[in-house]
This record gives C-alpha cells, structure tokens and sequence, in this order.
C-alpha cells in the first residue's frame, strides 16, 4: 500500500515541533521519515513526515489543521518506494 | 509608555474585560502579584489550592460564557492546576491560565520549581505559549483571548519567566483585540437539511454542549415547536431545552432513561446539534441509532465523522445555522411520532420512587424550592446522574457538571466561580461525601467570599458509584469504596465559618429548605442510603437498548 508524505508549514519556533510531535502517539502515527528545517526567511519551518496510509488520514488531517502553529498543509500521496530524499528534491 | 512586564499583562487584562483573577501566588509569578496590587479593576480571589483556582475560573467561564483567567506559579503550581485545565479542555471551556516560570536563564538547569509547563500543557489545551521576550506580549495576550473564544473554546496557557514580568519596555500602542467572524456557512447544504427535516418522519434533535456555547437554545425550541420535534440532550446539553418541556426526551445513553434510548433507536434522522458522539452517550456506536439518517452541525471539523459517520454535515456556527434553517422548515404536526413518544414516555416513566428519601426525590424536592436560574454544579458519581436524570433543567449554563472528564472535586471549586459571576442568584453543588473531599479546602475560600453557594452532600459513605459497579459487574467484590471514617461535615463546615446542617434519613425536610432559603453559604450534610444505584445502566460497551433496570 502507497504512504502519504505530509507536508507541514508552520510557524518557526521551538514549540511548534512538539505541538505537531504531540498528535503522533494518540494517532499512532510512527514516521519512517520526518524532517524538519527552517525557511530562508527564518519565519517558518517545514515538517515532512511518511505516513502509514491505512490511517485515518482524514481525521489527522483535520486535526493538524486545527493547530494554531501550521500555516498550510499539503499531502503527497502517491509516494510509493522509500525515495524520501528525491521526493524533497523535486520538491525544492 | 513605559511599563515592566507583569504590569503589561495585567493592563491587557483589564483592556480585556477581566474583573476577576483567582490564583495562588509563587515565587515564580509574584511580579504579576505585585502588578495586580495596583489595579482598581480587577480583583483577586485567593483559592487554597491551584486545582480550586482553576475550576473557580471554569465556574465563572461556564456559567457566563466569557474567559476566565486564573494564575499559578511555576512547579507544583502549574501541576497543580493540570487537572483543571484537562477538564477546560474537554468541555470546550475558555480558561486563560497564565503560569509564572523561572527566569529564562534558569530554565533547562532543574532550577527550583522549574517545570516544563509548555510540554505539559500541549495536550490539554487548545493552544499555549512559552513567552521568550517581554515583546511577545502584546501577540500572545490578545491570541489567547481569541483562541479561548474563537470556534470551539478551550483553554490557553501562557507561561511566563520571571525576568520577563520584571523587564521594562517602552511601546507607542496598545494592541488591538477583536474576536474573528466564524468562517461563512454552506447555504445549499442549509437547504438540503431542512428538505430532509420536512420529510423525515421520526426527526429528533439531539442536543449538545455546542448548543450552550453558542447560545442556541431560542432557535431550538422554535424549530421544535414549528416541525413538532423533540428534543433529547447529552449531560453536557442540559438546559439547552427545557426540562420540563413535553417535547423534551431525556438523556440517552448509559444512565439515560428507558423512553430516551427507545424513542432515539425508533427516530429516522437524527439532527446533532454540537455533540460529539461520547461513548457514554452513544452505547456501543455500531447500534447507536442504526435506522437513522444523521444531520451532523458543529463549529469543530474534527468532530464530524470522528464517531459516527454523518448523512450531511455543516461545519459551522449553529447559531447561524440555525438561523438560516428555521424559514425552510414546513409546519408539521407528526402525530404518529409524537403520541409513540408521549406513549414512551407513560410507559417507561423512569426516575419514579416510592421512597421520598430516594436521591432522585430529594433532587426534585430541590428543584421545586428554587428559582429556575439558579445554577447547580455537581461532582462526579452517582449524585450526579441522579441530578442529570431527576433536575428540571429550564435555561442554558445552570447546569456545571465535569462531563468529559469526571472530575471529582469539580463541585465546590466550580460553584463558587459561578457565583462570584452570578451575583444575586443561588449557586447550589450536588456532590457526594467522596468528591466533596477532593477540594475540601475551598470552604475557606467560600468562607472570605460569604456567597450564596449551597453545598448538598449526598452522604452514602461510599464512593457510590463504584461501588455501584463492584456490585453489578464484579461479583458484589465491595472493595476500596467504602469509607472507613467519614468526618462530620457539618462540624467542618462550622470551623470554616460556614453554617452546616446534619439531615438523617426521615428528618423533617424543612431544613434543607430553610438552608437553601438562607442568605449566605451553607454545608448540608444529607444522608442517605447507600444501596441504591443508578437505573437504568447500559453496561460499558454495550448498545443502549441493553438497559439494566430502572
Ligand atoms: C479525580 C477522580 N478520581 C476517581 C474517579 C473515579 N470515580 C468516579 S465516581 C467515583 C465515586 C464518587 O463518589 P462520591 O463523590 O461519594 O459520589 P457518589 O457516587 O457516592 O454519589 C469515583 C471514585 C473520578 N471520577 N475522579
């Protein structure tokens, strides 16, 4: 079955991490990947992580979004082998 | 201007409305102490413990509906003041905690009292801020007024460092605060809804905490009475709809009543109106209204479809939504369904007893003493279930009850905030001999403050509810519920200076009328006995038409 990357934009700051971080247990969301890095502008920062598919994407989805440190979310879902790093290379 | 950190927070919060701060001063917010000696507007209420000074300020935010801040310091403080927050959190209840912390040059060395509050708090907030710069002020401040009050409420923490209460700052304005418009509404959707409504023919809405929150209830009753609608609420709903309406069908689920579950499994279309499914109410979801289309409303995007999957939602203010709605609804009289229901009703008649000392009889000989506003808050256990069941609750925010996350000790705490905001109605707490232990120490509290606040112990000298369940699901094991000692309440409440009152079984019921009647807090120490349970009972897990009793 095909993974999602999910793509976050959040506000830059220590604790924005640990709010996204937070959702991952109740969830049971356990990343093969996740990557975070600041923006040029050093006013946001991008958080990439795999995620399973057979979760309830939609329900996480809404609940990321109700987090007041993202800014926008997108979902890369056809994202089939573990070629994290050239996906991020397109991406950039 | 010029002012130091702490006094840049207590002059938002009266720029902000606030009149009233309860708290418990500390080594790590003392500054902000020292800021709240000199406002003229806002006045302190010192709780005896940070737990009773977070759910004073849930009893000032539920009953009114606008934020309440509350203030701990740093450590034990904050944890403190966890349980208070979690429970904001669940019941959707708008808390500003604003927490001290060590200097920030301190903070990650275990200083004394260092804690992580921002850590701790992520998940039983709405949001919360760890304050690095006497700046952020001014953002973070404003946004956690708009977030506790914006969309869904909810709890804000703001953790503080003392250097930062202390530094100066210079500033040309203050900032600004207004609250943003809830997000605009799906007119088609509004449209296929009430097609649905006026040609269902076994509609029942179905009532939440959302309801309160939006402040609903004129637009539910005229929907009920234009489309002959009745109207069932979850525990946190009550008061939404007046209990002692015709049209009005109980509380389902768990501890609801043989017609509510029935009426509920018998209606095709289900208008949820700022609910959320709770397993408490819904029985075992799968057979949770089976032959029902669901129309599913609430402000919270994550609440639709999380349990139960919807026929037609609308994200959105159920105010507006209402308001929309109400000119495409037909009139219609559904005679069917509402003589099955008034049958139902006849038939399955719960919550009667013989025994005038029966809980539920003394909850509805209070009911009858007192004015319809009065608030009642209650603990958690059976006292509890029996109020929900047996209290005619008329208007919305005159029910407090932790429901989400059962509290005990949510009682007193809570009824006390609900009269310092309500001043000049009565506030009475339902609670049993072991919540009431839980936040004992608020007495003292109530004892500065000389306000109306009742207490009513429903004394069964165990923690019933347990015991309740070792009796019907654990082979009678009676274990670790009942109490060894009990104190004499009335006598404690004495010490506090507070008039307390000791009623057995069978005493004339007079004086709890007169106490209740009194000016002034009182404690009643009402016994009663132990070996009744809460009926009927969907056992854990279950679906609702496997009632137990009642
Ligand atoms: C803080 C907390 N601890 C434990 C529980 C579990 N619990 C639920 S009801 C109950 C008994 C409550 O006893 P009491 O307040 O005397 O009320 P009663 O059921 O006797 O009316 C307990 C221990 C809880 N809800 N909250």
């Amino acid at each position: 079955m095909n993974n999602k990357i999910i793509k976050l934009k959040v506000k830059n700051h220590p604790g924005a991490m640990p709010h996204v971080v937070s959702l991952f247990l109740r969830n049971a969301i356990n990343p093969d990947v996740l990557l975070y890095e600041q923006d040029r502008n050093k006013k946001s920062s991008n958080i990439y992580f795999v995620m399973n598919n057979n979760l309830n994407t939609e329900q996480i989805l809404k609940q990321l979004t109700k987090l007041q440190d993202i800014i926008n979310i997108s979902v890369c879902d056809d994202f089939i082998d573990n070629s994290f790093s050239d996906f991020l290379n397109h991406k950039h | 201007m010029k002012f130091n950190g702490a006094e840049i927070i207590i002059k938002l919060l009266e720029r902000y409305g606030v009149s009233i701060i309860t708290g418990i001063p500390g080594s790590a917010n003392l500054p902000m102490y020292d800021a709240l000696y000199q406002s003229n507007k806002i006045n302190h209420v010192l709780a005896r413990h940070e737990q009773g000074a977070g759910f004073i300020a849930q009893g000032i935010a539920r009953s009114t509906g606008k934020p309440a801040v509350c203030f701990a310091t740093s450590g034990p403080g904050v944890t403190n003041l966890l349980t208070a927050i979690a429970d904001a959190r669940i019941d959707s209840v708008p808390v500003i905690a604003i927490t001290g912390q060590v200097p920030i040059s301190l903070v990650g060395t275990d200083a004394f009292q260092e804690i992580d509050t921002y850590g701790l708090t992520i998940p039983i907030t709405k949001h919360n801020f760890f304050i690095r710069d006497v700046s952020e002020l001014f953002y973070a401040i404003p946004e956690a007024f708009k977030i506790a009050m914006s969309q869904r409420p909810g709890p804000v923490v703001i953790d503080i460092p003392k250097n930062i209460q202390q530094q100066p700052y210079e500033f040309n304005e203050w900032p600004d605060f207004n609250i943003p418009n809830n997000s605009p509404i799906d007119k088609p959707a509004i449209i296929h809804i009430a097609e649905m409504i006026n040609s269902s023919e076994r509609p029942l809405i179905y009532t939440g905490g959302g309801v309160i929150t939006s402040d609903s209830s004129a637009y539910i009753k005229e929907i009920s009475k234009i489309n002959s609608i009745p109207v069932t609420s979850t525990l946190m709903g009550l008061g939404s709809f007046p209990g002692d309406d015709p049209m009005f069908t109980g509380i389902p689920g768990m501890h609801g009543a043989r017609y509510t579950n029935n009426i509920m499994m018998q209606s095709d279309l289900i208008i949820a109106l700022g609910v959320r499914f709770n397993d408490r109410a819904t029985g075992k979801v799968d057979e949770f209204c089976p032959d029902a289309k669901i129309i599913h409303i609430d402000i919270d995007p994550v609440e639709i479809d999380k349990i139960k999957q919807s026929t037609v939602s609308i994200n959105g203010d159920i105010k507006e939504i209402l308001k929309l709605l109400i000119p495409d609804l037909s009139e219609n009289t559904r005679e069917n369904w509402i003589s099955f229901i008034m049958k139902q009703k006849e038939q399955h008649s719960c919550f009667i007893h013989n025994d005038p000392w029966h809980p539920s009889n003394l909850i509805k000989y209070i009911s009858r003493i007192v004015s319809a506003d009065t608030i009642i808050t209650t603990d958690v256990g059976q006292h509890q279930m029996w109020t929900a069941q047996s209290y005619p609750f008329r208007q919305p925010r005159t029910f407090l009850t932790s429901g989400g996350l059962g509290t005990m000790g949510f009682g007193l705490p809570a009824a006390i905030g609900a009269s310092i905001a309500n001043p000049g109605k009565t506030v009475i707490c339902i609670s049993g001999d072991g919540s009431f232990m839980m936040n004992i120490q608020e007495l003292a509290t109530l004892a500065d403050l000389k306000i109306p606040v009742k207490v009513i112990i429903m004394n069964n000298h165990h923690l019933g509810l347990v015991r309740q369940q070792q009796e019907m699901f654990y082979n009678s094991h009676i274990f670790a519920s009942k109490f060894i000692t009990n104190p004499d309440f009335a006598k404690i409440a004495d010490n506090f200076s507070i008039s307390g009152y000791s009623i057995k079984q069978n005493d004339d019921l007079a004086v709890l009328k007169d106490a209740l009647l009194s000016s002034g807090p009182c404690v009643i120490d009402l016994q009663i006995n132990h070996e009744y349970n809460v009926l009927p009972i969907v056992p854990s897990g279950e679906a609702n038409y496997n009632m137990i009793g009642g």
